[in-house]
């Protein structure tokens, strides 16, 4: 496998994980600090179908983004049942993640603190790239429907959206398990390409820079995320030959940027090329005008 | 819009250094592993001046074969997923003959997958844990080799010492859960000391990155424990423990691992750890070291350290190898002469590679003590 083909894989994983976030953060309102807690729960589930059932990798990628969602709604509708909101449901996923490190860091069964090696190598740079549209391709459509209305509405106000008749608690849970899943999906592509996986892959800081790519990106926007997700990962990767400085310049990227546009990179915008259930009518044949 | 467009346009200028292709010289080059920023930040310090040192005074002395050494270094800010990207990059990118590194286990697992891969040799050099060099089934993992002892044989000899030599019978852990090291000389350690009598009689966790250790303390006071193994490579995390136990009033028997070889864990915490036992394959006040070591510090203003001694080792054994490889510098040739390593004198011994599981075989194990925030040679232990 190629170097750039990893830092395009790389940079895919990020930026599936990244557009999942933008629904819960970015379109409803919720900040989550646990996304590396889901993307573990794909990661893992994903891995350990192939290597001990060996069935193949889409359909445990599936049932990785799958449990994932679960798991989500498992935590989500106590915290979003008592209304927890905004800092209240960031301290409950990012306690959510941390359980999940320390639980994988103490199974022996998915390899404890080691991990599990000899993870079959299944993510292919095609692959990682055909996810990514796929996953823009849906979170636009799910963004565009009433769900995706619903969504913006319990975030600008869910006082107001409630007596509108919106059920605020099963819209945050849906966009919950939408972004879980996404995450899920993420955790299982990451596990196709390293090859490799291990409690100390998925921490805090995993998840904090998923939110980091979101805020920079800017709130409700997907392509503002997706493209702040493709930077993050590969800056780092770019600025390389920087050596020690390296870090440095990327975190003098992130202030300037956030100085220079505090809604973020394109905040409450949309790039019109990368509309891609109008591409798809329009290539049906049942053009609209946007 | 425009302002994005051009924005866009002045990060690709400054990152065009970064895609540009390589020199074309007909140097060899080894890639290196190293961490040169966060908490793991001191491994990579002293190493890569040394590395540098080293390959410097090849070169003044004609190169090998004719040909002259290049490194090229990344850093990994101690994390995975950079280690297994940056291997990529010095193999795919960069055309790297041969790799140094990583220090620690959890990194050269991976990277050993795609050593095999691409058929770039690896010398790890502190990475322990037994899976490094084999996988599960015992199958040797062909282009991974390593240049330290591996856990189990450190943890036995620290249960034999605390056992037999100290007299101990009663064994307490605080052991880093996220750490494939610790958490694996803890299991060999815990196996030896029953089997020789002994009690555990706490085992007591943390993760990577915490710093308050006082419920932990408080727990292994309790459990009446007169022996504390705390299995970390991270002097940060050990200097807290000791720190906060002195200030709890407790009283115990450390016991270290080779992990502790930091001189900052002594300017850090060497009062409070006092009379500390620890293992390790190599100390830096042996004798035969202190001319490297004075040099070091006066030319560098940086201490040598035993992450540089392992760098040295691994890059030494790869100097014989690419000689021995001949006119032929593949990955094949030299993995080959790796392999076949016998009696070769490296920077801290005379360094033989086990074919089987491409480990060293024989290193000595040295046990050391804290004396007035010294490190001092107690007893060697000759492998049986």
């Amino acid at each position: 496998m190629g170097y750039l083909q990893s830092v395009v894989i790389l940079c895919c994983i990020s930026a599936v994980a990244a557009l999942g976030l933008a629904i819960l953060t970015g379109y409803t309102g919720l900040y989550s600090l646990g996304h590396a807690g889901f993307m573990a729960v794909g990661a893992y589930c994903a891995a350990w179908l192939v290597m001990r059932l060996h069935i193949p990798f889409a359909l445990a990628l599936l049932a990785g983004s799958v449990a994932a969602a679960l798991l989500s709604l498992v935590i989500g509708y106590p915290a979003l049942r008592s209304r927890l909101r905004g800092d209240y449901f960031a301290v409950v996923t990012l306690g959510f993640g941390e359980v999940v490190r320390l639980l994988l860091n103490n199974t022996p069964a998915l390899g404890g603190a080691i991990g599990l090696p000899d993870v079959p190598v299944r993510t292919s740079g095609w692959l990682a790239l055909a996810a990514v549209v796929l996953a823009f391709g849906l979170a636009q459509a799910f963004t565009r429907s009433q769900w995706g209305r619903n969504c913006i509405a319990c975030r600008l106000d869910p006082l107001t959206a409630r007596t509108l008749g919106v059920d605020v608690l099963r819209t945050q849970l849906t966009a919950l398990a939408v972004s879980a899943f996404y995450a899920g999906a993420a955790g299982a592509l990451l596990a196709g390409y390293m090859g490799y996986l291990s409690p100390a892959m998925f921490t805090l800081a995993r998840s904090s820079e998923l939110l980091a790519a979101v805020i920079l990106g800017g709130v409700q926007s997907l392509a503002g995320p997706l493209l702040a997700a493709l930077l993050l990962t590969a800056v780092p990767e770019l600025l390389r030959f920087a050596a020690s400085w390296r870090l440095v310049l990327y975190g003098a990227l992130l202030v300037v940027t956030m100085l220079w546009r505090p809604q973020g990179l394109l905040g409450y915008y949309e790039l019109p090329a990368l509309n891609l259930p109008s591409l798809w009518r329009r290539m049906r044949g049942k053009g609209e005008l946007p | 819009m425009r302002r994005l467009v051009s924005a866009a346009l002045m990060l690709l200028l400054v990152l065009c250094p970064a895609l540009a292709g390589c020199s074309a010289s007909n140097a060899i080059k080894i890639g290196v592993l190293s961490i040169s920023s966060g908490p793991d930040a001191y491994v990579g310090q002293a190493s890569e001046l040394a590395l540098q040192d080293r390959v410097a005074e090849v070169n003044a002395a004609g190169g090998i074969n004719g040909r002259k050494l290049e490194l090229v270094i990344y850093d990994t800010r101690g994390e995975v997923t950079e280690a297994v990207s940056a291997a990529r990059r010095l193999i795919e990118q960069d055309k790297v003959t041969a790799i140094i590194g990583p220090s620690w286990s959890g990194a050269a697992i991976p990277v050993a997958a795609i050593a095999d891969a691409a058929q770039v040799p690896v010398v790890a050099t502190t990475a322990s844990n037994v899976l490094v060099t084999v996988d599960e089934n015992g199958a040797v993992r062909p282009y991974m080799f390593r240049v330290c002892f591996i856990d189990p044989y450190q943890g036995y000899a620290l249960a034999d010492f605390a056992a037999r030599e100290l007299g101990k019978k009663q064994a307490a852990f605080i052991t880093d859960i996220s750490s494939p090291y610790s958490v694996g000389i803890q299991q060999y350690f815990g196996a030896q000391f029953t089997a020789l009598g002994g009690q555990i009689v706490a085992e007591e966790g943390y993760q990577a990155n915490e710093t308050e250790f006082r419920p932990q303390l408080t727990k292994v006071a309790a459990s009446g424990a007169d022996v504390l193994l705390v299995p970390s490579a991270t002097y940060r995390d050990i200097a807290l423990v000791a720190k906060q136990a002195t200030g709890l009033g407790l009283q115990i028997q450390y016991l270290g691992v080779d992990g502790w070889m930091a001189d900052e864990l002594l300017a850090m915490s060497g009062p409070e750890l006092e009379g500390a036992y620890l293992a390790s394959g190599v100390s830096t006040e042996a004798p035969e070291f202190q001319a490297y070591n004075a040099a070091f510090l006066a030319k560098h203003n940086v201490k040598a350290s035993v992450y540089a001694y392992y760098s040295l080792d691994a890059l030494m054994a790869l100097e014989y190898a690419i000689r021995q490889a001949g006119a032929e510098v593949s990955g094949p040739a030299i993995r080959a002469a790796l392999e076949g390593i016998r009696d070769v004198p490296v920077f801290t011994s005379s360094l033989t590679i086990e074919p089987d599981t491409h480990n060293p075989h024989n290193k000595p194990v040295v046990i050391l003590q804290i004396q007035n925030s010294q490190w001092v040679n107690v007893k060697t232990y000759e492998p049986r």
